[in-house]
């Protein structure tokens, strides 16, 4: 089997890789959004913090 | 009862009425339910006349005739134990050959041919090489159509 | 055993060991997945009748599964936090419920991809496929119902019912294919009578499905340490950790650890 039969995935080949494409999307989304909440957490909280100490 | 087992005992009876009320309704629409007629049911006169409906059924052996110059198709959908015979203008899908699972949607015509305007294919649950399936056949052990269970409701 | 399930209740304690268990997870999920896919799209034979459309099934049936699975999971989860009132279980419950609803999109999505060359359409309204977008809307409507309570014990209360009442949808998907006529094939892996896939075919699939369970403990894990830094912010452990004064936090702020 040759690379390009790969692709070509017998004539499936936009059907399949479609398919894989979108399951990495969601994958990497569900990696990405949290460690994109957790920098916002920390910001947030260490604001909070900062702010806490300025009043006492 | 201590608060704990009060909500315990809230959450228990919240699943039991709520499977309770969904098997209920569940079953009385069991018939909406239903995807598809089959043949039989068509030749029991169970199917509506008059507006859209889908039948299932294989495609019989050797039941297959295109018309040479469209792409209209004429072809029997059999359950086993009744056969309809179907007619389509339309692309049908890549599975679509004899001895197939087939599901057309259309109308069941005064003179029993059901003009379909949509075919679509049903496959089944067995996934293997193409070489197996050959070796499968030729000693007989291919799993036969009868025993998806899908042909009879 | 039990000491340390106790010890993992704990919010602090949770939040460090899981800490360590991250790097880890992402290893065994790396484990699965690589030879999954390997075996999956390039060893594993083309299918008798599908030809190589079938390999949409190493993703779209261990999405599928995990869309039930993690379900199940909330509502458990959920349920616990509602008895026993457990914070850490409403936080697994609640950081569960995202990931769960891109599975069920996932397999959806991929299901009408596959179902578009071999059935010869995107979608049909039968039994299996309108349960599984029911799924989706019963996530959907999870995650609303978390946003729109603001104060955390409430929401979690509101939600865990949700999810319990739900849960009822989840053998109807399962059985969908074999209590009424649809144009979704029958169970593959759990029929138990003949082998209904070849073995070729199948170790990818258990592959890909043991890579997506481990895949979702470690995003979930992820999610929960966060949710559990934000809800516990007032939390001495939590200031000693992250923030940035020397000094100690006010009594006012301070909140027993237990």
């Amino acid at each position: 089997m040759n690379w390009q039969q790969w692709f070509d995935m017998g004539g499936y080949g936009a059907y399949v890789w479609s398919s894989y494409a979108l399951t990495a999307i969601i994958l990497l989304w569900n990696l990405i959004t949290p460690i994109f909440r957790r920098r916002e957490v920390l910001r947030k909280i260490q604001n909070w913090y900062r702010q806490e100490d300025r009043l006492s | 009862m201590t608060p704990r087992q009060r909500r315990m005992a809230w959450v228990t009876l919240i699943v039991i009425g709520v499977s309770v009320a969904t098997f209920l309704a569940l079953a009385a629409f069991q018939k909406n339910l239903l995807y598809f007629y089959t043949p039989s049911q068509i030749a029991a006169g169970e199917a509506p006349t008059g507006y859209s409906f889908r039948v299932g059924g294989l495609v019989e052996n050797g039941s297959v005739h295109r018309d040479p110059d469209s792409l209209a198709v004429r072809f029997t959908l059999t359950d086993g134990a009744a056969r309809v015979t179907v007619f389509y203008d339309g692309i049908l899908p890549d599975l679509f050959r004899e001895g197939q699972g087939i599901i057309a949607i259309g109308q069941l015509q005064p003179d029993g041919l059901f003009k379909a305007n949509q075919v679509l294919a049903k496959h089944d649950e067995n996934y293997m090489p193409p070489e197996v399936a050959d070796a499968l056949k030729k000693t007989g052990r291919m799993p036969s159509v009868d025993e998806f269970k899908w042909s009879t409701p | 055993m039990w000491a340390f399930l106790h010890k993992l209740a704990s919010p602090k304690h949770f939040y460090r060991i899981t800490g360590r268990w991250i790097p880890w997870l992402w290893v065994i999920t790396l484990l699965f997945m690589v030879p999954g896919l390997y075996l999956g799209l390039w060893v594993a034979p083309p299918d008798y009748q599908q030809g190589d459309s079938f390999r949409i099934m190493y993703v779209h049936v261990p999405a599928a599964w995990m869309s039930l699975f993690i379900y199940v999971f909330m509502a458990v989860t959920g349920g616990i936090g509602l008895i026993w009132n457990m914070k850490m279980a409403d936080i697994m419950a609640a950081s569960s419920a995202p990931i769960g609803a891109s599975f069920t999109f996932l397999a959806l999505v991929t299901g009408a991809i596959w179902g578009k060359p071999m059935w010869g359409t995107w979608w049909v309204w039968d039994a299996r496929l309108t349960s599984e977008l029911i799924l989706l809307f019963l996530y959907l409507g999870y995650i609303a119902l978390q946003a729109a309570i603001e104060e955390p014990r409430t929401a979690a209360r509101a939600a865990a019912i949700l999810a319990i009442v739900g849960s009822v949808n989840i053998p109807i998907i399962h059985y969908s294919v074999e209590w009424w006529n649809t144009l979704h094939q029958g169970p593959t892996v759990t029929r138990m009578d003949k082998p209904a896939i070849h073995p070729s075919m199948l170790w990818p699939l258990l592959l890909m499905a043991a890579a997506f369970q481990v895949y979702f403990f470690t995003v979930l894990l992820m999610r929960a340490r966060t949710e559990l830094l934000w809800r516990e912010r007032r939390a001495r452990w939590v200031r000693e950790m992250f923030g940035n004064s020397t000094r100690t936090p006010f009594s006012n702020t301070e909140k027993v650890v237990t």
